[in-house]
């Protein structure tokens, strides 16, 4: 059942997403993971000593990166569907309405849905159920901030899309690369946890938290400049 | 693929596993080589050696009977820490009546390696730990050995025993005198560990009248309780202190009998552990407290023989050394209690005695009394002894001419860096010996050397000859080892070829696959993750679970009820996957933390029982709608299934009530009541002997549809009802089997996995199998099969651990090894421990087989019209069409199955080959890189403890799980398809 074969799929994807042209937009892309990694590696040290506070007090930092993320480089919502004829005829005081509502209502159901559901997801997992529950809270927190808030933004929540992302279908590029970049660092940040090296950094969750935000500037670098286009084939 | 391409590939891929035993079996002989050992009985005779030294006198008897004291995991806080029950021992300590040492014992710290260290002297291999398990074997008799208990008969004395009968097993009569070994005995089993009373309390019995005895010169005792409480509870369970003051009572009663009664004035008690224990109360392997036992040599004469020159003070209780958790006064060897027991008795140290004197103990016993003189004496003998072991190792001649000349280079140097132009331990211990016999012939000559040089000179190579032959490191054969290596990496290549071109292209559960064998072929140079293999396991499995979904997601984006079905199977794998991985607690770094199985369940045991019963009930439903349907009549299969699952209940039932009351709590009384009058053997077989009649059953009818088959009957799909092949009768049966060898809390764990068979069912990818012919149907079967195959691989080995499995030897489960087995049987009983600690993974070997097997349900669009013609509603275009096609499909398979009677097309068929394949490369690659990290590693610290075990693992799971489970169980199975 190799995927060449046959498209299964009734509608037929987007295209990847295409970062605004504008100066701001582009500068702000390439600073966007630079400012995540910076942020995480400026409180790294804090972070191992004091897990839950520093994650707790990162949250709002990151929510905003990933909002100002959405709102100045992303494309605004519907105009993908819609191609490109409405894209010139947009002006630009409805525009940034157009954009801050949809991010705030992005960040609104990365908090409410992902986190929770993420929380579920690492649990089974493996993550710890009966100890560390707010590290685990907020380790979720800091997953669907990486990994959502601009999913809901440039594609919305149309159930056959949402399906194609779960079948890892849609085409590459850095807003789908950020996310499974993310969830794989995550995934693979587990793996220091049980050498005895004996270092403070090992415990939980220092290493996933690492592991993810390396992933999604990773997952988002690759996205947007060596994969673009690509399709993950699964058979 | 061309039939001749099929039997290359069957070649290879048969190739493959005849060269895997063979690779196990040749590195084994060269990692753990067979050590020889001198024969006979020391004597004070053995003149030849060494001859222009002159000899000391014989030793004078300073003891002449000793009481040995033996505690099963007598770990060393347990006698000397702040919190021990041992208040009478420590009074001792303190007055100086007892000398305490903490004794390191070499791993595999299991009983039976320990008292051959503590008899013999010697270090066991990990062979014995092999004959630990396998204890009627005769080559591991001490018997014919020498030990300090054959001096003492040797001297004319006799010995009394009482305790774990480990120890009649390694002294059993001797033939040639018509008597046993010792002169009265009584052994105990420790066959229940929840037995914490009986077990000692059949040892202290004979204790007060043996203290009247006077015709004994060695009595020994080996008591169990206290290391069944800690397998039980841990080191820190409610019954430790009580068992420890109950140890306590029988020191006082040993030590004041030798206060007043006249014949044991000159008496010895030793109390020594054989063992320690980990946090987890464990014992096997080399973690923290498993290699610390306590060692404690007490007398009233002690009191004044640590004179005023030697005595030391001693403060009781006390803290271990700074820095470690276990390590109190000074540590010495266990098989230094040999030659410690020989000098102070007056008799030869046994031969093959790795032991030094304790200089503690000889300061204390003789410099105090003769000026060292006579200590020197048997330090000298104790050098001799051991210089025989030495040029036994190194060859006499070789080590001789070297010796001799160090003498002349030495030119009367007897700095402790003289040696320092000597290169490698034998020309070490040659330049030493050297400067031993210069110091003995000054001493003769009446001139030279004070006594403290020489006893420094004689100390020197003695420690460095013990801790040189106790090495086996140098003893590689390295030849052997790389010859291993290489043939398994033949046999790696010879299974990838068999199943390259079934595996090209690549899909994602072969790259998958392949990325997992690599991950777990460099992880195993990683000591943590060897004693931490679990992690693996449980981390790939919810990856692998994810990407099923993905996949499936892809195939059902226009399916919406395909995509609800999906995440529900799926979310119940990872569920049940993520229950299982908490249910116990495995692995070396967090051993003896909370987990399901000893922590939740003992307070929650109704639930336990009931979640056992629904297993049980699960499978008696089972029994009934696979194994015997349409075979026998309702009421007789019935009758069958009820008494085979309600006798299994029974004896789980009862032997949970003896293996670990804790978790029965007085449930079903009545029914232990009932079966009260019949032992468990009995049980165990009758449940046995049932499972025997099922299988028999099965067989008879099979026989009778196999003729059917070759008359082209078979496999007819009846009234659009499914027809069960064997394998799937079967599985029940093996189902219930494997829970009568798991112990009762890990039962439900065949729920989980029941369930965890019917989700995979779902979501692997099964494309109707029309064409062979095709390229690209061909494809199609092997992108499936590799699905299958990575599942039962990482459910083999999660569930292995899950199950309370590691890569130590203290996880091994003997309590279910002999159910139905009342007298040694080597075969049945390696079976039965094979199948109770590997239970899991032999599931999921028939598992595999029936994920593999194409369905025989008619197709859906046939079920669809049957419904709606039920229903009145005609469609007899579609009723037509699904005939047609139902008729197609019947044209195929029995033409396939025609193909397939005869065998080499049989087993050349693709699904299961390409399965063994897979499995086999995997086994190959873990193969490989065990046996390369032990090469590469072997001088490393971990080799004895982490590397070790994990070869003797990596033996039972090649030979075992894939060789008998996967190869010979799974392709009987899977052969066994087309009967039904």
């Amino acid at each position: 059942m190799s995927s060449t074969t046959k498209a299964p799929l009734a509608v037929q994807p987007n295209k990847p997403i295409e970062i605004l042209p504008s100066p701001s937009s582009q500068l702000f892309s390439n600073l966007h993971p630079i400012l995540l990694l910076g942020t995480l590696l400026f409180n790294f040290k804090t972070l191992v000593n004091d897990p839950v506070n520093t994650l707790l007090g990162l949250a709002p930092t990151i929510a905003l990166l990933q909002a100002f993320y959405c709102i100045l480089c992303l494309p605004p919502p519907g105009s993908q569907a819609k191609g490109s004829a409405k894209k010139k005829g947009a002006k630009a005081s409805s525009d940034l309405a157009g954009r801050i509502v949809p991010t705030f209502l992005s960040l609104l159901l990365t908090l409410f849905l992902s986190a929770p559901a993420l929380y579920i997801l690492l649990i089974l997992f493996g993550a710890p159920l009966t100890t560390h529950q707010l590290h685990t809270i907020l380790l979720a927190l800091h997953l669907a901030l990486l990994t959502t808030p601009h999913l809901y933004y440039a594609h919305g929540l149309v159930k056959e899309t949402w399906f194609q992302i779960a079948s890892l279908q849609i085409p590459v590029d850095e807003v789908f690369g950020m996310t499974l970049g993310a969830c794989v660092g995550a995934w693979v940040g587990a793996i220091p946890i049980p050498l005895d090296w004996d270092r403070e950094w090992q415990k939980w969750p220092v290493t996933i938290v690492g592991g993810m935000y390396a992933g999604a500037v990773v997952g988002k670098l690759a996205g947007a400049w060596v994969f673009r286009g690509w399709r993950v084939k699964i058979s | 693929m061309a039939p001749r391409h099929r039997r290359s590939h069957l070649l290879s891929l048969i190739l493959s596993n005849i060269l895997i035993p063979l690779a196990v079996f040749v590195f084994a002989t060269g990692f753990f080589p067979y050590k020889p050992f001198l024969p006979g009985l020391a004597t004070f005779h053995d003149d030849d050696l060494g001859s222009t030294v002159p000899r000391s006198p014989r030793p004078r008897a300073v003891f002449d009977r000793v009481i040995f004291m033996v505690v099963d995991a007598l770990r060393s806080d347990f006698v000397y820490g702040y919190e021990s029950g041992f208040e009478f021992t420590q009074s001792l300590i303190r007055s100086g009546a007892a000398l305490p040492f903490t004794a390191h014992a070499t791993p595999p710290t299991v009983t039976m390696p320990r008292i051959k260290a503590l008899t013999t002297g010697s270090v066991p291999s990990f062979l014995d730990l092999i004959l630990n398990f396998a204890e009627s074997d005769t080559s591991s008799s001490l018997a014919q050995q020498d030990t300090w208990l054959a001096q003492i008969r040797a001297a004319g004395g006799e010995l009394v025993f009482y305790g774990d009968d480990t120890w009649l097993k390694l002294f059993p009569g001797i033939a040639e005198e018509g008597r046993d070994f010792f002169l009265r005995s009584e052994g105990t089993s420790s066959f229940f560990v929840s037995d914490f009373t009986e077990v000692d309390l059949n040892v202290t019995r004979h204790v007060p009248s043996e203290l009247r005895q006077s015709d004994w010169q060695a009595l020994i005792l080996h008591y169990l309780g206290l290391d069944h409480i800690g397998h039980k509870t841990g080191p820190q369970g409610p019954n430790m202190l009580p068992k420890q003051r109950e140890m306590d009572g029988v020191v006082r009663m040993i030590y004041e009998a030798m206060e007043t009664e006249v014949h044991l004035q000159r008496t010895l008690l030793v109390l020594a552990g054989d063992h320690g224990m980990n946090a987890g109360g464990n014992h096997g392997g080399s973690g923290p407290g498993e290699t610390e036992p306590a060692l404690l040599f007490a007398s009233p004469r002690l009191k004044d023989m640590v004179g005023q020159k030697g005595r030391r003070e001693y403060e009781c209780p006390t803290s271990p050394k700074e820095g470690t958790e276990f390590h109190y006064y000074s540590k010495v060897e266990q098989s230094d209690v040999v030659p410690v027991l020989a000098t102070l008795l007056g008799l030869p140290i046994s031969k093959n005695s790795l032991g030094v004197l304790i200089p503690e103990l000889a300061e204390g016993v003789w410099v105090g009394g003769k000026g060292g003189e006579e200590g020197l004496g048997h330090l000298e003998r104790n050098a001799r002894q051991m210089l025989e072991i030495v040029r036994a190792k190194y060859g006499v001649e070789g080590f001789e001419a070297r010796s001799a000349r160090f003498r002349t280079t030495l030119g009367g140097e007897l700095g402790e860096n003289a040696c320092w132009l000597a290169n490698g331990d034998e020309e070490q211990l040659a330049c030493e010996w050297a400067q031993v016999s210069l110091v003995l012939e000054n001493r003769a000559g009446g001139g030279g050397k004070d006594a403290e040089t020489a006893q420094k000179t004689l100390y020197r190579f003695l420690a460095h000859a013990q801790e040189a032959m106790s090495d086996t490191a140098s003893s590689y054969d390295i030849p052997r080892m790389v010859g291993g290596m290489v043939l398994v990496a033949c046999a790696l290549v010879a299974a990838v070829a068999s199943f390259l071109s079934s595996f090209w292209p690549p899909s994602t559960a072969g790259v998958f696959f392949t990325l997992l064998s690599l991950l777990y072929g460099i992880m195993m140079f990683a000591s943590s993750y060897v004693e931490e293999e679990q992690h693996f396991w449980y981390w790939l499995t919810p990856a692998w679970i994810a990407l099923l979904i993905a996949r499936n997601f892809f195939h059902s984006s226009d399916n919406s009820s395909h995509a609800t079905r999906t995440l529900l199977a799926a979310s119940l794998l990872l569920l049940t996957h993520r229950l299982s991985l908490r249910w116990n607690q495995t692995g070396q770094k967090h051993a003896g933390e909370a987990d399901i199985v000893h922590t939740f369940f003992p307070s929650h045991h109704i639930l336990l029982w009931l979640l056992i019963l629904a297993t049980y009930l699960l499978n008696a439903f089972q029994l009934h709608v696979r194994t015997f349907a349409d075979i026998l009549s309702r009421e007789l299969a019935m009758c069958l299934e009820s008494t085979l699952v309600v006798l299994a209940i029974v004896f789980k039932l009862n032997f949970t009530q003896a293996d670990a009351p804790e978790l029965v709590r007085g449930l079903g009384r009545v029914i232990r009541e009932v079966s009260e009058e019949f032992p468990l053997v009995p049980q165990a077989r009758a449940v046995f002997i049932l499972l025997g009649v099922g299988v028999g059953v099965l067989g008879v009818w099979g026989v009778m549809s196999w003729s059917r088959l070759s008359t082209g009957k078979a496999g007819e799909v009846k009234d659009g009802r499914r027809v069960i092949s064997m394998p799937e009768r079967l599985h029940p049966l093996l189902t219930l089997f494997l829970m009568t060898q798991t112990r009762a809390p890990n039962v439900p764990l065949f729920l989980f996995m029941e369930v965890q068979r019917y989700c995979f069912d779902r979501l692997i990818s099964r494309e109707p199998r029309t064409s062979t012919t095709d390229k690209g149907g061909e494809v199609q079967e092997a992108t499936s099969t590799m699905e299958v195959a990575t599942t039962a691989l990482l459910f083999s080995h999660a569930t292995y651990f899950s199950f309370g499995g590691s890569n130590s030897i203290s996880s091994i489960d003997l309590s279910n090894a002999y159910n139905g087995v009342a007298d040694y049987n080597i075969t049945a009983v390696g079976v039965l421990l094979f199948a109770s600690n590997w239970a899991g993974a032999i599931w999921w070997c028939s598992a595999a087989v029936q994920l593999l097997m194409p369905k025989r349900t008619p197709p859906p669009s046939a079920k669809k019209a049957a419904r709606r013609q039920d229903g009145g509603e005609r469609d007899w275009v579609m009723v037509e069409r699904a005939k047609l096609h139902e008729d197609a499909v019947l044209a195929a398979r029995t033409s396939a199955d025609q193909k397939t009677t005869s065998l080499p097309a049989l087993l050349g068929e693709g699904l299961w080959t390409t399965y063994v394949s897979a499995m086999t490369a995997f086994v190959a690659t873990g193969l490989l890189a065990v046996m390369a990290a032990c090469t590469a590693l072997r001088t490393h610290l971990f080799i004895w403890t982490v590397f070790s075990p994990k070869y003797l693992y990596a033996m039972a799971w090649a030979v075992g799980w894939h060789l008998v489970g996967n190869i010979g169980l799974g392709s009987v199975l899977y052969w066994l398809r087309q009967v039904g």
